[in-house]
């Protein structure tokens, strides 16, 4: 008998209803401090979470110790008793989307491989900017999941990813900059010579450093800055809608941002490691739309969710790391991009800032969104070109207002960063030095 | 509860064979671990989330050539393989230049000294504990929302290497965090928020109603209060906050291995350069008993020490793994901790703090006209050298008095300029262990933290001016 099998034959004779998660993976990575190699490492993980349903309460037990199923099923019936509620039901039947997020090639690489590319990235990288010291990580890892229960259904998937960054600093007392290029995509395909090339760009053009006087200016935000979404994403959560902790509770149609703005979550881009053929659950993978022209269409949701709020699921039962079961979790929330290119908006501004790097995005107020964030990389634009770095700056504003009457332009590039986001031109934002 | 299994039949027989495996490389490295974990959380009116964790898995790291190679693992067999695998993944590097202070061999098993331990206690029990204080914060008027959260931990760990050392060590944290909102009167959300935690007693969590009473008391007077009003201040910063900020803000640029290799921050901290007044003392160091940083050997088998970091204002020490020691001629300090068998040792700090100094919290407050007074951490960044730090309350400091509370206030500024500025430091020490620190991917590791009142003369308020 397989494991999962004899957790569920197990599980059954105790609970009303059992859902096994088993999960391995293996990666390799390779780490670089202040332009050399430090450390090549291998990774291998096997785990299992088992959920169980006694009434409407949930028993949730992760574990790596995987060789005694009995204790594993005993210490989540235990716990049933006291869980938390559940209001849906386990799927009797997955069908899984359409989406491979499985590159043989990918798969395949291993730690020479990553050692030779890394210490040619950073070469290249000092070779054209040598005052500047790199970090790096690459990493590469194949994951596969199965999810079973006793409702009978039993579903497969796998995927790779390929992860890493490439940061530059230049110190001085006083004077810290640093920046770095990052991705974390289903397929390895020269990620690493874009970072070069996009680090050496903003090195270089962060070298003079220029006053910015307190004020209101135009202002891109790159998609990295766009990290300020955060509190837009907790709204379209339905854990915080059913909690009473969401601005968009009640909004469901209602015109909420500029009616250039389109939002969905994509759980088939099959490019992005938030993809796979069904969620965590075993709910079909999909792509959700949330925002169409500024109205609002609907929220993520989580088999829980869903059954408490009447509608059906939208695939975002996602499991933070094996141990925490699962709640509604985006796939890969995308902005939909627009027609300029970022070298055209930073053409077309007069006088303006291009904000990179912001620190301190997660203390925005969740339910408000206004935030106050320190700039940590930021440039000065005049006369359409970038004219150097602008040092101490603090941005403020409000997220749910900036997407709804600040927007001038939505740029055409899309970049992952959490999210997958285009740059955005923003009117009237508040820059204090 | 599951029962508490050896991590491996013959574990030290195995070891010993598979480090022999590892002759090729100069040294070996084994770690083996268990940690089991449970998690409570309420929010609002209901129960969020119970969820439990048995994770068992081990490392092997080898030094070759002068370059690391790391393998982790869930499966416990086949060490040996194991071994030639980190070997190989040192190979792939290629030839460096680490070299590691040679090391005594230590053989010791230390138990801590429980006095209740969270497993032995039914969930039931610890469910309704909790339960009761987020119901006495729901239950105030006023209050909005609420988050009531529970967790503990208990690892047991053991260490080996080709130098010799077989150590078991284990730890345990029991916490609790009890967190109340309310709305203030420009309908933003204000939060207050405390803790009780302890390394050795479950205990230290029960009968903790006088503190969901005081959280959601405070709450609601936080969203009542004016908000201060940005600008350079006196502040006097409570020992919770001073602890808070003598980690982030110094603590991390004193990890040796950030300093060895950077060398534009090897200049600007050169030892016995003057960091502040000659009762400016900090320092880290895991020999301070049952604090989160607290252990008798670190993850390479070195023994904790104490190590001043800044004596009578004068930067003196930093901290070392065996590899940053022999690096910069210096000596190991006993600080190479990883977060667990999932990633290498890297320097870190254990219970860092500043130490209490000449003057009394009295006589710190007498002089003051107006000033601000800081208490408690609420979020904060750090860049190098620049700082931002919430305070969870603040108070207005008039003619020497503390005064009526105040909202949003945080202190921000140049590390450097603002330890110039400390001009009184008090008499009293408080640590406390809540902290989770994070290195790049290793979070959240325990430390400690603590510090006395400290006094910084023109201090950076936020707020709105």
């Amino acid at each position: 008998m397989t494991l999962i099998d004899e957790i569920l034959t197990r599980a059954e004779k105790k609970a009303d209803a059992a859902e096994v998660f088993h999960t391995k993976s293996e990666k390799v990575s390779s780490v670089w401090n202040s332009d050399r190699i430090k450390l090549a490492q291998g990774k291998e993980t096997n785990g299992v979470a088992l959920r169980v349903l006694i009434g409407n309460k949930v028993g949730f037990f992760a574990t790596s110790k995987i060789d005694h199923p009995a204790a594993i099923v005993d210490t989540a019936c235990e716990l049933a008793p006291y869980g938390s509620e559940f209001a849906g039901e386990f799927l009797s039947a997955f069908a899984p989307a359409d989406v491979d997020t499985w590159d043989e090639r990918t798969s395949q690489v291993r730690a020479d491989t990553l050692v030779e590319m890394g210490n040619g990235m950073v070469s290249k990288a000092k070779d054209a900017r040598s005052e500047a010291r790199y970090d790096a990580v690459l990493e590469r890892a194949g994951v596969e999941a199965t999810i079973a229960n006793t409702a009978g259904a039993q579903t497969s998937f796998r995927k790779t990813v390929f992860s890493g960054y490439l940061s530059g600093s230049i110190t001085r007392e006083g004077d810290v900059l640093m920046l770095w290029e990052f991705d974390d995509s289903v397929r390895m395909n020269g990620q690493t010579d874009q970072w070069v090339s996009d680090t050496v760009k903003k090195l270089t053009d962060a070298l003079k450093v220029v006053e910015l006087p307190t004020g209101e200016y135009p202002c891109i935000l790159t998609p990295k800055a766009m990290e300020i979404m955060g509190p837009v994403r907790s709204a379209m959560n339905a854990r915080m809608v059913i909690k009473d902790m969401s601005p968009f509770k009640d909004k469901v149609g209602e015109q909420v941002f500029d009616d250039r703005i389109y939002l969905f979550d994509d759980g088939l881009n099959p490019d992005m490691t938030g993809s796979q053929p069904v969620d965590d659950e075993g709910v079909t993978a999909q792509r959700t739309s949330l925002v169409e022209g500024g109205v609002l269409k609907g929220f993520i949701h989580d088999l829980h969710t869903a059954k408490k709020m009447g509608v059906d699921p939208t695939g975002n039962g996602m499991r933070m790391g094996l141990s925490a079961a699962p709640r509604a979790g985006y796939s890969t929330l995308t902005l939909k991009p627009g027609e300029k290119t970022l070298e055209e908006m930073i053409a077309g501004m007069k006088k303006g800032v291009l904000i990179d790097q912001i620190m301190g995005a997660h203390q925005a107020s969740p339910f408000s969104g206004d935030f106050s964030v320190s700039i940590s990389l930021g440039y000065v634009v005049e006369g359409g070109k970038i004219v150097g770095r602008f040092k101490d700056g603090m941005l403020a504003g409000n997220i749910f207002r900036m997407l709804k009457d600040q927007i001038v332009e939505i740029g055409s590039e899309l970049k992952y960063t959490g999210m997958l986001a285009p740059p955005v031109l923003f009117d009237g934002m508040t820059v204090a030095t | 509860m599951m029962k508490e299994a050896a991590l491996l039949p013959d574990v030290r027989e195995r070891i010993d064979e598979a480090i022999k495996a590892g002759d090729k490389a100069t040294e070996v490295e084994i770690r083996l671990e268990e940690i089991e974990n449970t998690e409570i959380t309420y929010q609002k009116d209901s129960l969020e989330s119970l969820d439990k964790g048995l994770s068992a898995g081990g490392c092997v790291r080898a030094l070759v050539n002068g370059s690391w190679g790391f393998a982790s693992f869930n499966s416990l067999e086949n060490l040996n393989d194991r071994v030639g695998e980190a070997i190989g993944m040192a190979e792939a590097v290629g030839k460096g230049e680490a070299k590691l202070v040679d090391q005594e061999a230590h053989v010791e098993t230390i138990p801590i000294n429980i006095k209740r331990d969270p497993r032995t206690v039914p969930v039931s029990d610890t469910l309704e504990t909790v339960k009761s204080y987020n119901g006495i914060m729901m239950g105030t008027e006023g209050i909005v929302a609420t988050f009531a959260s529970y967790r503990h931990f208990h690892y047991r760990r053991i260490f080996a290497n080709k130098s010799g050392s077989f150590i078991e060590q284990e730890k345990m944290r029991a916490t609790l965090i009890l967190m109340a909102m309310a709305m203030d009167p420009d309908g933003m959300m204000q939060d207050a928020r405390d803790f009780a935690n302890s390394l050795i007693d479950y205990d230290a969590i029960v009968g903790r109603e006088d503190l969901a009473e005081k959280v959601a008391k405070r709450a609601i007077e936080v969203a009542n209060s004016p908000k201060v009003k940005g600008g350079k201040y006196t502040v006097i910063v409570d020992p919770d906050l001073t602890g808070t900020f003598i980690h982030e803000a110094f603590g991390h640029l004193s990890e040796a291995d950030f300093v060895h290799e950077n060398p534009d921050w090897q200049k600007i901290l050169t030892m016995g350069r003057e960091m502040g007044r000659d009762f400016l003392n900090i320092t880290d160091g895991a020999t301070v008993p049952d604090q989160g940083g607290s252990f008798k050997y670190d993850d390479e088998g070195t023994p904790a020490s104490m190590t001043y970091l800044v004596k009578d204002g004068i930067l003196t020490g930093r901290l070392h793994s065996r590899e940053t020691a022999a690096a910069m001629g210096e000596n190991p300090t006993g600080n190479a901790r990883a977060v667990s068998y999932r990633f290498p040792p890297i320097v870190r700090m254990t219970n860092t703090s500043i130490e209490p100094g000449p003057h009394t919290l009295e006589k710190m407050l007498a002089d003051i006209k107006y000033g601000i007074y800081a208490v408690r951490p609420h979020g904060g960044q750090t860049s190098l050298e620049q700082f931002t730090f919430g305070a969870d309350e603040g108070f207005e400091i008039v003619d020497g008095k503390i005064g009526k509370r105040l909202r949003n206030v945080s202190i921000s500024g140049n590390l450097f300029k603002t330890l110039k500025n400390i001009d009184m430091i008090s008499d009293d020490r408080k640590f406390e262990s809540i902290g989770g620190c994070g290195k790049g991917e290793q979070a959240p590791l325990p430390v400690g933290t603590g510090g006395p009142h400290i006094r910084i003369q023109d201090c950076v308020v936020g707020g709105e001016s």
